[in-house]
Formats: structure tokens, sequence, C-alpha cells
């Protein structure tokens, strides 16, 4: 069957996945935090922008507007005050956004799950989350590895093919 | 009838392709400057704080180097992502003017640019009130300022938008007074004359020691107009969040990111061409050798030599901005009216005595 | 003015300094960096020092990881789990059942098999207390002084939060049911639990718990106290009802030991006057009634009140809940309640008498006033009011009637008792004597 040129262009051809790959590319190698850091853990995360661990070997620029940012390493206790404005700072954050949860606070309540009546258990209960570090706190290496994790994950999406070769 | 439309015909072909090329060639010029200086600034930061900066991005798999200066794709890597955001206008901001106000940042340094010589000849135009043009047309980035400031909607924007329209304001008197010195030993304000006076006499920073303090005096003030630590209260991020430019995001953001750049090297450029020397290469510092001796000045060398100095230049500011504290709104104020002004006022009546000597 | 310039020359003083000082680190940097290349280059984690010598206990803070093949199934990590991320269920097999549960690799003979050994790192905060009471070292901290067992790992971060929840355990399914384990998986796989087969052993209790008070419309209920509305008063007002009821009191009796608690605590109100006054005066227990009720052959939940324990109770009257809604009848609802408290290992012969008499296979014609009243049951033993001692006392009678033993030699083996325990006062002696005077 004879296909028009748009619908030859939603198939995987060479100038999609390469125009594909091309985004995937800059995305995955600029991704620029939003330091929310909560709890202890925001501690690890400021260890990982140190000298020691430097994050912005992988070109992950601090910036302290959710506007500006790519992804909000969500780092600490979200309790329920808070997450009123953790929904509101993931909704102020521009497309393409992702979230990396780090520690055990933001994964799933962490040691507060059973008896904390004031966490929330687990910050994917408020927002996606893309990437889960587990730690109490996670080394800034585990931080640093998460990230590499989510730029893999970056790297598998397609934003102009409606195919993809996961599919 | 052909007549009219020939010549209108001729006209824009002849002054359109002018334009044009100006256009495209001063966007260019921003555009690498933008990506070699962010590059650059984010490398001098990381070795000034004992760690390397962007190391893992390379175009095409090459990286830039093992051991320090890697990561050389980082910046194509930023622009290419900042095109590709979302473009946020909050709901409750004035989107018009929000649309507005990067623009007009963008075009005051675009059109600073006209005025500024890359080298004897490499310029777009040789106004005769060269200097004057110059600062005056930098000023037109506060009205966006403000009404990038304004328009989000955003008390701390306001705040950060109205500080820094103060700040701009007042460190362009103590800039200017430094450069009426120039112009008051040149004689004129015409860039190609006041290079020819170096030329024939030796570089200003050499001239007397009120010139060499004028230079200190309009760098820091030109720091301070361009919003740079130790004077960057309007975009700190610990005060205001990112002061003016927060509610905005992708390329619009990137437009600033550009500006600020782009008026960091009008700033350099024009101390290398007042107080430095312009396109005149070490050699003719002090005007003691003969004219077949310089043989490292011309056209291409001169502006290798403008680029050299206003390079030097932009690292020393980098150098600031990674050594200093942040200076507090009402100190800022302080510095520039008690401290600079005076100095540069003192400075002019003193030079214009040296001068009559 | 000497003040300003003195600040001038300071500041420019300290800018000059500043300044050499960055250009010190800008220039230096071969030697100044400080930076670990993280994917390229990885550094070893320090150990943890607590004083005491690392071999004997793995202390690094890494990751969780469980030998289980060395685990017993003691339960001593998940006690001493401060947040409980362990969840650990052992299926032990069955008496006289030969299936081998293997032995550790210190020489231990396993006992049990470890059907769920779950981690939920998400939860786990990597404190190192489960780790010291293991007995067998099975479970540990992986790398540094364990690197021989397992080398370190401290970054796994994953995608999705299921992935972070670790199974240890993964036992085959034959090795599960040959342990006796089939409502085990048939729990996991949501399934009823099968009704086990009871051995039912006859007791004397049977005959005496059909004439247990069922609390049917002639009889005090302790709801009626709910129509107070302060909480301490209510609470108050309850346990004395309770107490006074516990004790086979009539209706008056029982509106004026609550008074006198009430009165006691000085909480006596008038809305609290007013509702004991309602329940003197409404509750008037008819014995015509109560022959009707209790000869029908519908399940009422109210027969499970007799249960004394909490939980039993509580479980079996989910259970009858559950079938009633199901609309079975009484006899499948007496099994699957059977069912439920075998499995909860909660199921004794009374408990089970209890359960039996909600499908009486004789209709109860007997009402309570023609039943003789001086019935030898546990229940003679209310009146001893300290729970103390009340409690010894009915456990050693039913110690001793599960034994066999006649009634007289029950009221010894209960006096015995209480005397060893030093609580054996007058007035039990002679609430002792009484009975065991009524008794042959």
């Amino acid at each position: 069957m004879k296909l028009t040129l748009l619908e030859k262009f939603d198939q995987d051809n060479i100038i999609m996945g390469k125009l594909d790959e091309l985004i995937n590319w800059s995305r995955a190698n600029s991704q620029w935090y939003f330091q929310f850091g909560l709890a202890c853990c925001a501690i690890e995360m400021m260890a990982a922008a140190a000298p020691r661990y430097d994050l912005e070997r992988f070109g992950a620029m601090p910036r302290a507007t959710p506007r500006q940012s790519d992804v909000m390493i969500v780092a600490g206790t979200v309790s329920l005050k808070m997450a009123e404005r953790v929904k509101r700072l993931y909704e102020q954050m521009a497309d393409p956004k992702y979230v990396i949860s780090m520690g055990s606070c933001s994964n799933s309540g962490g040691p507060y799950w059973q008896y904390g009546y004031h966490v929330l258990k687990g910050v994917d209960q408020i927002i996606p989350v893309d990437i889960y570090i587990p730690g109490c706190p996670p080394r800034p290496e585990a931080l640093v590895q998460g990230l590499l994790e989510l730029r893999v994950k970056i790297r598998e999406e397609t934003p102009f093919r409606k195919t993809t070769a996961a599919e | 009838m052909n007549g009219i439309w020939a010549s209108t015909l001729d006209i824009l072909t002849s002054y359109g392709s002018m334009i044009s090329l100006a256009g495209v060639g001063i966007f260019l010029i921003m555009a690498v400057n933008a990506l070699v200086a962010v590059y650059f600034e984010r490398k001098v930061s990381a070795f000034m704080q004992d760690r390397l900066g962007p190391m893992e991005v390379g175009i095409f798999g090459f990286k830039g180097g093992k051991k320090f200066w890697g990561g050389i794709g980082q910046t194509i890597a930023d622009t290419v992502k900042l095109l590709t955001k979302e473009d946020i206008l909050p709901d409750s901001a004035d989107k018009k003017l929000m649309i507005l106000a990067p623009f007009i940042i963008f075009i005051g340094a675009f059109v600073t640019f006209i005025g500024v010589p890359f080298s004897s000849v490499l310029l777009v135009s040789n106004f005769n009130i060269g200097i004057f043009y110059i600062i005056a047309m930098s000023s037109v980035g506060v009205v966006g300022i403000i009404l990038a400031g304004w328009a989000s909607n955003n008390k701390w924007s306001l705040y950060g938008s109205l500080r820094s329209a103060a700040q701009i304001i007042s460190y362009e008197i103590p800039a200017g007074l430094s450069l009426i010195l120039v112009v008051l030993v040149a004689g004129s304000l015409n860039i190609h004359d006041i290079v020819g006076w170096q030329a024939d006499h030796r570089w200003f920073i050499f001239h007397s020691p009120m010139a060499f303090l004028a230079f200190f005096v309009y760098f820091i003030s030109g720091v301070a107009e361009t919003n740079r630590t130790p004077f960057d209260i309007p975009e700190a991020e610990s005060e205001l969040v990112a002061g003016w430019m927060t509610e905005y995001s992708g390329f619009r953001w990137a437009l600033f990111f550009l500006s600020e750049y782009a008026n960091m090297l009008i700033v350099c450029i024009l101390t290398a061409v007042v107080f430095l020397g312009g396109w005149l290469s070490p050699m003719a510092m002090f005007n003691i050798f003969p004219e077949s001796w310089l043989i490292f000045d011309g056209i291409w060398w001169g502006a290798f030599w403008i680029m050299f100095k206003a390079i030097f230049l932009i690292f020393v500011m980098m150098w600031f901005r990674w050594t200093f504290p942040r200076l507090r709104v009402d100190q800022l104020m302080y510095l520039c009216w008690k401290v600079l002004i005076p100095f540069a006022l003192v400075n002019l009546v003193l030079v214009s005595i040296w001068e009559l000597l | 003015m000497s003040e300003y310039f003195a600040n001038i020359f300071y500041g420019l003083k300290s800018f000059a300094e500043g300044l050499q000082l960055t250009m010190r680190h800008f220039r230096n940097r071969k030697d100044l960096v400080a930076t670990l290349q993280y994917p390229h280059e990885k550094w070893p984690i320090e150990d943890r020092h607590i004083g005491f010598p690392l071999e004997e206990y793995n202390i690094i803070r890494s990751r969780l990881n469980v030998d289980i093949d060395d685990c017993i199934g003691c339960l001593q990590c998940e006690r001493a789990c401060p947040v409980d991320c362990i969840k650990i269920e052992t299926i032990k097999p069955p008496k006289g059942s030969d299936f081998d549960c293997g032995i550790t690799s210190n020489g231990t003979k396993m006992k049990m098999l470890v059907a769920r050994f779950s981690i939920d790192m998400t939860e786990c905060m990597f404190c190192n207390l489960c780790t010291f009471p293991c007995p067998e070292d099975c479970i540990y901290m992986v790398g540094g002084p364990n690197s021989s067992k397992h080398e370190i790992e401290y970054e796994y971060a994953s995608r999705d939060r299921e992935s972070l929840i670790f199974q240890f355990a993964n036992p085959s399914e034959s090795d599960v049911l040959a342990v006796g384990g089939e409502n085990y998986l048939r729990a996991k796989a949501g399934l009823p639990p099968l009704a086990p087969e009871v051995p039912v052993k006859p007791v004397e209790t049977v005959s005496t718990a059909t004439e247990k008070p069922t609390p049917t419309a002639g009889e005090p209920d302790v709801k009626v106290l709910n129509g107070i509305t302060d909480r301490m008063v209510r609470a108050t007002a309850k346990k004395a009802f309770m107490a006074a009821a516990r004790g086979g009191s009539d209706l008056a009796a029982i509106a004026k030991s609550i008074q006198a608690a009430l009165e006691e605590a000085g909480k006596f109100t008038d809305e609290a006057k007013a509702v004991l006054d309602s329940l003197a005066v409404t509750q008037t227990p008819t014995p015509v009634t109560v022959n009707e009720v209790s000869s029908e052959a519908k399940p009422d939940i109210k027969t499970l009140n007799v249960l004394e324990d909490k939980m039993v109770r509580g479980m079996a009257k989910k259970i009858f809940m559950a079938e009633s809604r199901g609309g079975k009848s009484a006899s499948e609802m007496v099994d699957a309640i059977l069912a439920g408290l075998k499995e909860a290992d909660k199921l004794t012969p009374e408990t089970e008498a209890v359960v039996r008499q909600l499908a009486p296979e004789v209709p109860v014609s007997t009402p309570k006033p023609s039943a003789p009243v001086t019935d030898f049951n546990v229940k003679v033993l209310n009146g001893i009011e300290d729970r103390m001692t009340r409690g010894l006392a009915k456990k050693a009678f039913m110690a001793a009637q599960r034994e066999g033993k006649s009634a007289s030699e029950i009221i010894q083996t209960v006096q015995t008792a209480l005397s060893e325990a030093d609580k054996l006062t007058d007035d039990v002696k002679t609430l002792l004597l009484s009975i065991g005077g009524d008794k042959a």
C-alpha cells in the first residue's frame, strides 16, 4: 500500500530516528536540576555537587527556580505540609520534566512508613517519579548513578516518532 | 513607474544586503560568544573551586580532553535543550509584556554592537559619536528588565527587576564620567580618533595616574552594569530565586542569558578599545618603536588583539564572580554614589589640570 | 573622613587577597582538583569503626543481603528491625513429617522452611541492627568486611518501586506443599484456605455452654450506656457494667455498681443518672422470649460473645460475617470459622465448642431461669474481683478441667495455684469454698 509522505515520516526512518537521537542527546546531557533538598538527603545532594563528586561534569547545573530546570531531585522527607508545595512546584516546571526520588523517605516514607502520621508515604503518591534511588541517605555516587540511569531512560524516548522500537 | 521600482529595488538590495549581512554577522558573534563564554565560565569556575567542570559531553564523540578540558559539546546540548523546552506563560502574567521583554533586552545588546569595533575596518558603522552611542544604546536594556519583572506577576521578580534597574542606572554615571575623561584627553567621541590618539601617544591606561584610576572605575561600573557578581543581587539564587528571570523558561530565558553575555562582551571590548589600545599590539604600548617595527599590527592582527584583550577582560570578570561574595543592595548603592562617583568627579578635575600642564 | 578612606583601602586590600587566592587555585589545578570522575573511577567505602574488631561484626553501610540457605527462620532480624521493613514467613513441617529442611553452613539443623523473606529497601534505613542478632550470620551488609560473600553494591537505583522490594526466599512449590503449606500458597493466590480436619474432643463444658447468657432483648445491654455523651463518663460506666455483668449480677445490682463507680470517680452527672434510670426501667428479663430466641436454628453472632480472648472473638466474628454475607448455612459457617481459627493457631476445645453452638444439632429448649444456676463452669470464678487473681484462678481451672479432674480436685488445684502465687486472700478462699461446697 502506498503511504503518503507524512505517514512515512510517522514510521521509523532515518531522519526521524536521527532527530530523535539529537533531541534525546541534548536533553540527557543537559539536565539542569532543581535542588529540592528537604532533609538529610539534601546534604548528600550538596556533597554530590561539591568538588569531590562533581555533578556538573554531566552538565547538571543547579538552578534555583523550577521554571528553568529539567529534573527535580526530591531529596528528603516529604511531610504532608510540604506535599502541597511539592505538587505546585512540579506543576511549575516546564516540560519535558523528570523526577528523581532520592532516599528512603521520598521513595516510600522510609523509616516513617508505619507510624509517621505527618509523612507522605512516598512522593510518588503525588507526582510521577522516574528514578528511585534507595539509601538512607544514598551516597553521592549513588545519586550520580541515578542521574546516569535517568540519562539512559531519556535516551530511550521517542519524541518524534509514534512507533518505538521498544513497543 | 519602472524607474521608481527599479531604484527602490536597487536601494533595497544594496542596503538590504548590507543590513542583513551586518545583522547576521552580529547575531553570529553574539551566539558564538555565548556558547564559548558559557563553556569557559563553567570551566573557570570549576577550576577555581577545585573541581572539573563539564567533562562528559562531546561533539560526535570527541570530548576534547581527558584531564581538564573535556566536555566541549556542553553548550550545544544546553542550547538545543532550551529550544525544545515548553514555553510557559503564567496565567496571571501579562502575556504581551512578557513576550516583549526578552526582545527588548536582546535588541538593546544587538543595536549596541553596531558601534562596537572589532578591528580598524571590521565594524558595522563608524559613528562620529561612537562612544556616546554605545553608552546610550546599552541603557535600552533596562527597560526590558523592568518589563520582565513587572510582567511576571511575581513579587520577587519585581523586587529583582527594580533593584537591577536602580543598579544599572546608578552605575552608568561613574562609567560615563570615566569615559568622559578619555574623551576629554583625546578630544573626540569617535572611536577611530581615540585609538589613533593611543597610537600616537601611548595606551590610555598609562597616560596619567588618573586615567589608571579611571580604568578601574570604568571596569567596576561595567561589571555592575551587566549584573555580574559581586553585583548580582537581581539574579541571585539565595536572595530572590532567580530574580527577574524567575518566570521565564526555555528559549526566552536563553535570550536573556545571551544578552547578558553579549553585554559582557560589549563592556570588555569597550574597555579594551578605550583604555588598552584597541587594535594596537602591545608593542605600540608606549609608542617607542618606529612604524616599521610594528609588524603585529594590521587589519587581521587588529581583530586578534581586540579579541585577545576582550577575552582577557572577560576572564577577569569571571574571576571576580568566583572570588567575591555578593554585595548587599545598600552596600552596592553606597559603593556607587559615595565612592565611585566622587572619585570619578575628582578624577575628571585632576585630569583637566594634568592636561593643562 | 579617615574612616572612609580606611574602608576603601581595606576594601582594596581584601580585593587583592581574594583574587590571589582564586588565581592560586586556578593555576594549581593539576594538584588541587579533587574530583573523582565517578563512573570511571571508584573509591572504596570507608569502614565504620564502632569499637569492635571488624572481622567479628559486619559493619559497613551499603546494602543488605541474605544468604537464604543459611536462614533458620528465627525471626530475630525481623524483631530487631526498628522500622519493620523485614517480613518473614516460615512454615513448620507438621509433626511426624520427614521433610528435610536442610542444614546451614555453620552446621545448624534447620527446622523450618522459610517461605518468604522480603526486605523493602525503600523502607530500610541501613542501621545494621538486624545484622547483629542473626545466629547464623546470614544477613549482612555487602562489601567491606563481607566482600568474600558478596561484593560491594551501593548504587542500585531503579525505575520502579517494586524492584526495590527484594525477595530473598523463593522456595519451590513442591517444597512448600511438602511441609504442609497449602494454605500459604492458597493465601498467596488469593484463595480462601481449606478447612482443616479438627478432632473434636468431648468436654463437659459443651452442655453448659449452651446456657451461657446470650444478650438478647431481655438482658441488660451495655449499649444502653451509649446515651452518655461524655467519653470518660461513658467509659467508666461501661467498665463497671462489664465487671458487674461478669459477676452475674442482675439489673438493679448492675445499676448500683455503676452508680458507685461513677460517684467514686466524681463523674456522676445528671445525664448519667438519667441513663441509669432508663436502664433499670426498660430492661426486664422475659423468660419467654429467651426460649423462643434460643430455640431458633438461625445462627446468631452474639453466641460468639462468650469467647474470652479478644483476638479469637474478633477473628471468629469476622469469618461469621463474611460467611453470612455469602449466604452460607449454619454448619458451613461453623466449618469456616473453625478452619480460620485453626490456621491462626487459636483453636482450643473450648473455643470450638462455643463455635459449634452456632449450629446446634439439638434445639436449645432449656431457658436460663429453669436451668440449674449453679452449674460448674469457669464462670463461677467471676466472683473474684481482682483481675490478676481471677486470671490465675481461671487458668488453673481450665488446666485442671482439661486434664479431666473432678470438681473438687479442680477447686483444690485452683487453691494451690493461688496460694503459690500468694494471692489466696480470705474472700477468695470463702468463694472457692462456697463453690466447692456446692459440688459433690
